[in-house]
């Protein structure tokens, strides 16, 4: 499969003794080679190559280093060629351009690991632990407890499906009691609970944003969660501009929480314009939104909902303008305990620890069919299991949204 | 020369549903059988049914088959396997009465008009790819139109026991050497499995106060929807035990002598069906084996010991069988054995279970890789509807779908394929079980029959009839509620009895209380059943994948060794060669799937 050549700084910007700039796609050697005035051919498969920037450019004569590897050897399965150079942003930018230039696409956050994962190089788990790796560094699960993890419900699962299919075919040859496949499903779940919780300190702690209109007390609510002075407070409508965060424990649930600019609905503005696409750029798929409005007197933005994992609808300053459903007031503290409470019980929102949730769920329901006496119904269960399990220890297939959802944290060029 | 439009070779459990299918779908049939006394006998076990099994004679039955109605006036002892796990799989079966089993298949078959012929068919006079007539061993011929081979296990057989072996196609009875012969001459490609059989012995030598009474289990029930079916009142007793260590050792002490580990016996046997000496070696830790005492008819004084299927020397099963509770004076009547026998790969067969590269031969039972009688009558009643439709030239061929029907699951798992041994059926086999279930096999297969104009009389009528009370059944169940839920969403609760339906709704009191149960337990399964069909399509779209770079498909966890085994045997190339394979069932193909896109190697593209 073909997605075009994307180019990208695959070191931290700034300036460094040496820079990485990453090409990956079909055909990409040849650009390299084009860029540089090689001749054709000299980068195809896995080759070394010392070269200089073209005279042309600003940075000309800078002696780069290039490594190519060919489809298929490659971290991210395609063609793909790094370019080394002196760690200079000027020259790294001219390059970038220079590549770009001639058909190469800038790449998204995540993509040369999406590619990874694509082409078949890496499995749903390991883009995961590696996001975690990049999150935060050394502590992070890497992926060979969450292999181990996914392996042993893997076995507990089919040890299940193994019991309730003899069960099931050879009901008067073997003496299968009820009992030990009830004794093999607590195994499963077990496995599957291990699991769910490995996922969720490898997928880090839920990022929970609050948004809404301007001064539905938004930053008032921030800071009363996070405990302090951290966001600006002003009685002026759009005080909020940029984001602010902070790390909190919430009734017993790591969470990153995140201000957001306010917006005024039908806003003409740049301003306006602005924070909504600063409020609905931050949030994605694993996100938790918290939509304040005064009075519950808003729907809550379609683009923020639709992309948000769970949106939770909040009646702000409640001691004032009223409202129903969850009502809050950070002035009186109405509501602030319940909304943490809301906050820490939602469903995990990363993709593996959903996942895990998912299975143990089919477990539980396989239990209560096996319970119920209908053992294919268990059966059956215990299978929707293995598929949920199958589709995240998965190479590049089905599950290619889910992987871009986590990939949507990523630094670029990793 | 005398002729017949269709011409069935062998009287068993496939030859008799064909001829009876061929018959009904219009054309005028012979049966060759080499005796006319051992029509429909049970050579080995005395039971019909079981899961997956037992729905297939209700498939039958709704085909207009005899084989439900048979066993129902057969019966014994009845027993619904799997009662307390699950409607969907349900194991309907019945011990039989041999004698009466096999009147009922003969009365079946001179009520249609069937010409049995006593006599061994050795040989085809063939014109080109069709044959003409069909030779018999005394040098008569008769003409025929299309001819069904259901030989069993006759074809080129030999029985073994311990050092002795001898040419047979069952105890007492001669093998189909010379047809056997014709077929390889003719260029057909004939492979060898084997199967056996245990020793009978003698009610009166047993002390039945060692042993335990087996009971019939989920009440009275029939094989037959049909208005009248009729069924034995009397009833005989089953009892069971367990073999001991003493048993074990005896089965094991005869190891050198055993026809199957000295390498006499080159066929496979089946797996799930294995001899009591297969058990000793392969499960050495295990010696409580459990032994069915099964009595073969109320006249008879012969108990069937199902458990013990052994072709060890004499010496060394009365020493099993001495080891038995309850057997320590048994009189053995008829002693265990092998039998050894052809039959024609599944990869020379087609759907419509016509011989490759043939114009009218067809194919049922043994000769096709399958074991079981159920197997066996299911492949007879498609054998001879095809070959009625060859001799009378209609165009339609009969293939039951494999997503209605286990019929048509057998087939599509044999035509086509290579099997590795002998051919069970397994309710896994099916792509969704949820729906194969027997409450509604005659739901499913009524409207086939009718349309395939295999039907018997005023069976269009009862389809009528049977589909206007589905449809009115389920429309209560999708809008009539109880306590502010729909019907429809009770029969989904798991606990929830769908007996009580008729208490909760009067709109259901008019209908028959089974068919109501059965089309709540429809709604029940719906959520599985479209998931099944969701998953079949996914299967299709992967059916691409590469399987090349697989180093060994026997280290692949998650799959049965049948299947791992197979697929290392054939080694396919992709996902779709791996689901033609033998053995493979729905559930090795997903696990083959999980197991391939985990191991690939780094760089083989997916």
């Amino acid at each position: 499969m073909a997605y075009g050549i994307i180019a990208a700084l695959a070191t931290p910007p700034g300036v460094s003794a040496l820079a990485v700039i990453r090409a990956s796609g079909e055909g990409c050697a040849r650009m390299v080679e084009e860029y540089f005035g090689l001749t054709a051919g000299r980068l195809s498969g896995m080759r070394r190559a010392l070269s200089a920037c073209p005279g042309s450019s600003s940075c000309g004569g800078a002696e780069v280093l290039l490594l190519s590897w060919p489809s298929g050897r490659s971290f991210t399965g395609e063609e793909m060629v790094e370019i080394m150079c002196p760690g200079s942003m000027m020259i790294a930018g001219e390059i970038l351009n220079g590549l770009e230039g001639l058909g190469a696409r800038p790449s998204g956050p995540g993509e040369f690991t999406r590619r990874a994962f694509l082409s078949g190089r890496m499995s749903a788990i390991e883009v995961i632990a590696l996001s975690s790796i990049w999150r935060s560094g050394a502590g992070a699960v890497v992926s060979r407890e969450l292999e181990d993890a996914a392996a042993s419900l893997e076995m507990a699962l089919g040890r299940v499906q193994e019991s309730l299919e003899a069960a099931i075919e050879f009901s008067e040859e073997h003496d299968i009691e009820e009992e030990d496949i009830e004794t093999l499903m607590q195994a499963a779940g077990d496995s599957a609970g291990v699991l769910a919780s490995v996922a969720g300190r490898a997928e880090g702690p839920v990022r929970v944003f609050l948004a809404g209109p301007v001064n539905s007390g938004k930053s008032t609510l921030f800071n009363t969660l996070a405990g302090r002075e951290r966001a600006v407070v002003a009685p002026e409508e759009g005080t909020t501009r940029d984001g602010a965060s902070a790390l909190l424990v919430l009734a017993g649930r790591e969470v990153e929480l995140f201000d957001t600019p306010g917006f005024r609905r039908g806003g003409e503005g740049d301003a306006d314009c602005r924070a909504l696409g600063i409020a609905i750029g931050m949030v994605g798929r694993d996100d938790m939104v918290v939509w304040m409005s005064r009075g519950g007197s808003e729907e809550p933005d379609h683009q923020i909902a639709e992309r948000a994992g769970i949106t939770i609808e909040v009646s702000s300053l409640a001691d004032e303008c009223g409202g129903g459903g969850l009502r809050l007031s950070s002035r009186t503290g109405e509501g602030v305990e319940a909304l943490k409470a809301v906050i820490a019980s939602s469903r995990p929102t990363g993709m593996l620890s959903c996942s895990a949730a998912g299975m143990g769920r089919h477990i539980e329901a396989a239990r209560g069919m096996c319970r119920a006496g209908e053992l294919a119904g268990a059966s059956e269960e215990i299978a929707d299991a293995l598929d949920e399990l199958a589709s995240v220890m998965d190479r590049g297939t089905g599950i290619e949204l889910a992987v871009e959802r986590a990939l949507g944290r990523l630094c670029v060029g990793k | 020369m005398r002729g017949f439009p269709v011409v069935v070779v062998g009287g068993g459990h496939a030859g008799a549903e064909a001829a009876l299918s061929a018959a009904r779908a219009g054309a005028d049939v012979a049966m060759i059988t080499m005796k006319r006394s051992r029509i429909g006998h049970m050579s080995c076990n005395p039971a019909i049914g079981g899961v997956a099994k037992g729905t297939v004679v209700m498939e039958i039955d709704a085909l207009g088959g005899v084989m439900g109605e048979a066993a129902d006036r057969a019966a014994v002892q009845f027993r619904m396997l799997n009662r307390r796990k699950g409607p969907a799989v349900w194991g309907p079966r019945v011990q039989c009465d041999l004698t009466a089993y096999a009147r009922s298949i003969r009365r079946a078959l001179d009520e249609n008009g069937v010409v049995i012929v006593e006599g061994e068919a050795v040989g085809f006079d063939w014109s080109g790819e069709r044959v003409n007539s069909v030779i018999l061993a005394d040098g008569g011929r008769m003409g025929c139109g299309s001819v069904v081979l259901a030989p069993g296990t006759f074809l080129g057989a030999v029985l073994f026991r311990g050092r002795e072996r001898w040419s047979g196609g069952r105890l007492g009875d001669i093998a189909s050497n010379r047809l056997c012969g014709h077929l390889s001459a003719r260029g057909f490609h004939v492979e060898r499995f084997k199967t056996g059989t245990p020793p009978r012995i003698l009610a009166g030598s047993i002390d039945y106060t060692k042993v335990s009474v087996q009971a019939e289990e989920g009440g009275v029930w029939r094989f037959s929807s049909r208005h009248g079916a009729e069924t034995s009142r009397v009833r005989a007793v089953c009892h069971t035990a367990r073999t001991s260590s003493v048993t074990v050792d005896a089965a094991r002490a005869g190891l050198a002598e055993s026809p199957l580990y000295s390498g006499d016996i080159r066929g496979r046997g089946p797996r799930y069906c294995p001899s009591f000496e297969d058990k000793a070696v392969r499960f050495p830790d295990r010696e409580h084996h459990p032994v069915f005492f099964e009595p073969t008819g109320l006249d008879s004084r012969l108990v069937y010991l199902n458990g013990v299927s052994t072709s060890l020397p004499r010496d060394n099963q009365l020493e099993m069988i001495r080891s038995l509770p309850g057997c320590g004076r048994a009189v053995v009547a008829v002693w265990g054995y092998a039998v050894e026998y052809g039959y024609l790969p599944g990869t020379q067969i087609c759907r419509d279970l016509m011989l490759e590269s043939t114009g009218n031969v067809f194919v049922a039972g043994q000769i096709c890789g399958t074991s079981g009688y159920e197997e066996a009558a299911g492949f007879g009643l498609v054998a001879g509807v095809n070959a009625a439709a060859v001799a009378l030239g209609r165009p339609e061929r009969f293939v039951p779908d494999p997503g209605q029907s286990y019929i048509g699951v057998m087939i599509s798992d044999i035509s086509g394929k290579d099997l590795a041994e002998p051919y069970r059926l397994f309710s896994s086999r099916a792509e969704n079980r949820m729906h194969l279930r027997p409450d509604n096999a005659w739901r499913r297969m009524l409207r086939t029959s009718v349309e395939a104009g295999i039907s018997r009389p005023g069976d269009a009528r009862l389809l009528d009839a049977l589909e206007r009370d589905s449809l009115g059944i389920a429309n209560v169940l999708r809008t009539g509620r109880h306590g502010g839920k729909l019907l429809s969403e009770l029969c989904r609760q798991p606990g929830f009895d769908p007996v009580t339906l008729g208490i909760l709704s009067p709109g259901l009191s008019g209908y028959d209380p089974e068919l109501v149960l059965s089309v709540a337990l429809d709604e029940r399964y719906a959520g599985y059943v479209e998931k099944a069909a969701r998953k079949a399509k996914d299967v299709e779209r992967m059916a691409s994948l590469d399987l090349r770079g697989v180093a060994d498909f026997r280290l692949l966890d998650g799959i049965s060794w049948e299947a791992r085994e197979s697929l290392e045997r054939w080694r396919p190339a992709n996902l779709r060669e791996a689901a033609e394979l033998p053995g493979m069932r729905p559930s090795d193909l997903e696990g083959l799937l999980i197991g391939i896109l985990r191991r690939v190697p780094r760089g083989t593209a997916v």
